[in-house]
């Protein structure tokens, strides 16, 4: 009988017996945890709403300027205008500048000059006022490339429109774009640009002379 | 009788290899060490602190050692080059691995040595889509009857700035429109809160072209109305030289080239675009000819400023940007607006396909002679 006491002390133990096996759970496998999610358990932040990138931007592209065809036409010209020649070692010019034969002043706020000219990255442009309209002449060598597009033209027709101030005449020129715009002091005339005719339009942009080149 | 004996005792024996803890009346178990494991878990929890064998599998390993009340932040396992709580023990040990190179392996990156069978870490999600601000007809779609739009939609000023600084706009005919030539008030509710319409090529009278347009006799720009029926009503009852709600901002990094009698260019110094204003309040610009300017600087507010003749409150904006093989033209503002608009309010425009909304479809009998911008 004694010989049972042990068993039975066993068995007892056994009842108080605290298992730390846990049952396997037939759901899920214990996963193993990386120790970057416990010790970087941050909210995780909504993201912005992201707007999509436009597909359709006009391709840009630098114009190739007829440096040569402006240096002989540069030095081709007639003028007595000394402050007009001193725009041509205005420094690096991005196209060939084409203004009035007269005076000209560098363009600044509050400038007195008739004529203002200021370069710019892209080119230029000069401001010459005047009673009856001021003319604004822009030259650039960007581009928007269009896809049908043959290259850059180096001449193109003088085109007159009216438009919303007076009216402007647009054309290509060494490969450069530019553009003189006439706009109308008055505005009654402005209103229906006649201001200036297309014939004087013209001849005032005829008359433009090189006053610039590399 | 003996053999029954010692197979009880055998089996106890086995049984209490089991047990971990054993309860002994009277004694501290609560505080006994013990992993903490929520009801229906279905597996241990994650360790809170790097241990050297999260599975188990080393025998000899010490016991981890798991705060009952863990209020601490567990330490950060990059600053212990030593541990390495995800190392896979069948992974080869770290100096036994083969180098070709003199670059020491670094042990400290749990993420080089991470086992494959761990799961990839949790990645933000992705961004919601972007909510819609405004509707928009598509490009080139005038309103029926009032001139041959061109379909084009080629963002001539990408990064441009939306015009308006911050109130909403409703960019439509002003002619074809309620105030306009075919009758009714500029500031009634119907010209507002309507999806946008293009009206560059819309036709005119006057002779305005532009290579970019199918007809002569075009609008070379896009009108916008600014703000809500009321602001229109507020506008009207202030003194002209003070009218003025919602500024007008440079669209581009640039110079103030020209100020007009109605009108402010400004030369953009990266596109070579020019950008053209007008109706503004000419008495109440905030700039000066020549001034640069930076995207985003306030140049004066809207108004209706044209002049002797008559026009609605509004802002006429142009485009012109040299084009190859055409100059420098006139071109459709239209998308580049949508896009710069898209980007002021952080959302999206929707293309609008029917035309029944609000009165786009007017009746299109037009006295010509009576045709205001």
């Amino acid at each position: 009988m004694r010989t049972l006491y042990l068993p039975i002390l066993a068995g007892l133990t056994l009842v108080a017996c605290d298992p730390l096996i846990e049952p396997q759970s037939q759901d899920a496998e214990p996963q193993p945890v990386l120790v970057e999610d416990v010790d970087t358990a941050q909210p995780i932040e909504a993201a912005e709403p992201a707007l999509p990138a436009p597909s359709n931007v006009a391709e840009r592209k630098t114009a190739t300027i007829d440096w040569n065809a402006a240096r002989v036409d540069f030095a081709a010209r007639e003028t007595d205008d000394d402050g007009l020649a001193q725009v041509a070692s205005g420094g690096a010019l991005a196209v060939p500048v084409l203004l009035p034969d007269e005076p000209v002043g560098v363009a600044s706020a509050g400038g007195e000059d008739a004529l203002q000219f200021r370069p710019m990255a892209d080119g230029y442009f000069a401001v010459k006022k005047g009673d009856i309209y001021d003319m604004i002449i822009n030259g650039t060598d960007r581009l928007v490339a269009r896809p049908d597009g043959q290259g850059t033209a180096i001449d193109t027709e003088l085109v007159f429109e009216e438009t919303m101030t007076g009216s402007q005449v647009s054309f290509s020129r060494y490969g450069a774009s530019y553009l003189v715009e006439f706009m109308c002091n008055d505005p009654a005339t402005a209103i229906k640009g006649s201001c200036v005719t297309e014939a004087e339009a013209v001849e005032e942009v005829e008359k433009l002379l090189i006053a610039g080149t590399r | 009788m003996r053999r029954t004996q010692w197979g009880l005792m055998a089996v106890s024996a086995l049984a209490l290899a089991a047990c971990d803890v054993v309860r002994i009346p009277g004694g501290d178990h609560e505080n006994q060490p013990r992993p903490s494991i929520p009801e229906g878990a279905p597996g241990p929890p994650p360790p809170t602190v790097p241990v050297d064998d999260p599975w188990g599998e080393n025998e000899d390993a010490d016991p981890v050692e798991v705060p009952v009340n863990n209020t601490e932040e567990p330490e950060d396992p990059v600053t212990d080059p030593v541990a390495d709580p995800v190392a896979d023990p069948d992974d080869p040990p770290v100096d036994e691995i083969p180098s070709d190179d003199t670059d020491p392996i670094d042990v400290s990156d749990p993420i080089d040595d991470t086992p494959d069978d761990v799961p990839a870490p949790i990645e933000s999600p992705p961004p919601p889509p972007p909510p819609v601000k405004f509707e928009y007809f598509a490009a080139g779609d005038l309103i029926p009857g009032t001139g041959t739009g061109r379909v084009d939609q080629i963002i001539y000023a990408p990064d441009m700035v939306f015009p308006i600084k911050t109130a909403p706009t409703w960019p439509q005919s002003m002619v074809y429109r309620l105030g306009g030539a075919v009758g009714g008030d500029q500031c009634d509710p119907a010209n507002y809160d309507i999806p946008w319409r293009d009206n560059f090529c819309e036709k005119r009278t006057s002779t305005r072209n532009t290579p970019m347009c199918p007809t002569n006799k075009v609008h070379q720009g896009q009108d916008i109305r600014v703000g809500t029926a009321a602001d229109c009503n507020a506008l009207r009852g202030q003194a002209k030289a003070d009218r003025g709600l919602h500024e007008v901002v440079a669209v581009e990094d640039g110079i103030i080239q020209h100020i007009g009698t109605y009108s402010v260019q400004l030369k953009g110094t990266d596109t070579g675009n020019l950008y053209s204003y007008l109706h503004l309040n000419m008495r109440r610009l905030r700039v000066s000819a020549l001034d640069t300017v930076s995207a985003g600087d306030t140049i004066g507010f809207v108004s209706n400023d044209f002049g002797s003749t008559p026009t609605t409150f509004h802002l006429h904006f142009e485009i012109k940007a040299p084009i190859e093989g055409e100059g420098i033209v006139h071109v459709p503002p239209y998308m580049s607006l949508v896009a710069a608009y898209e980007r002021r309010e952080a959302g999206i425009g929707e293309v609008v396909e029917d035309d029944t909304v609000g009165i786009a479809s007017l009746p299109v009998i037009v006295d010509e002679s009576k045709l205001i911008e």
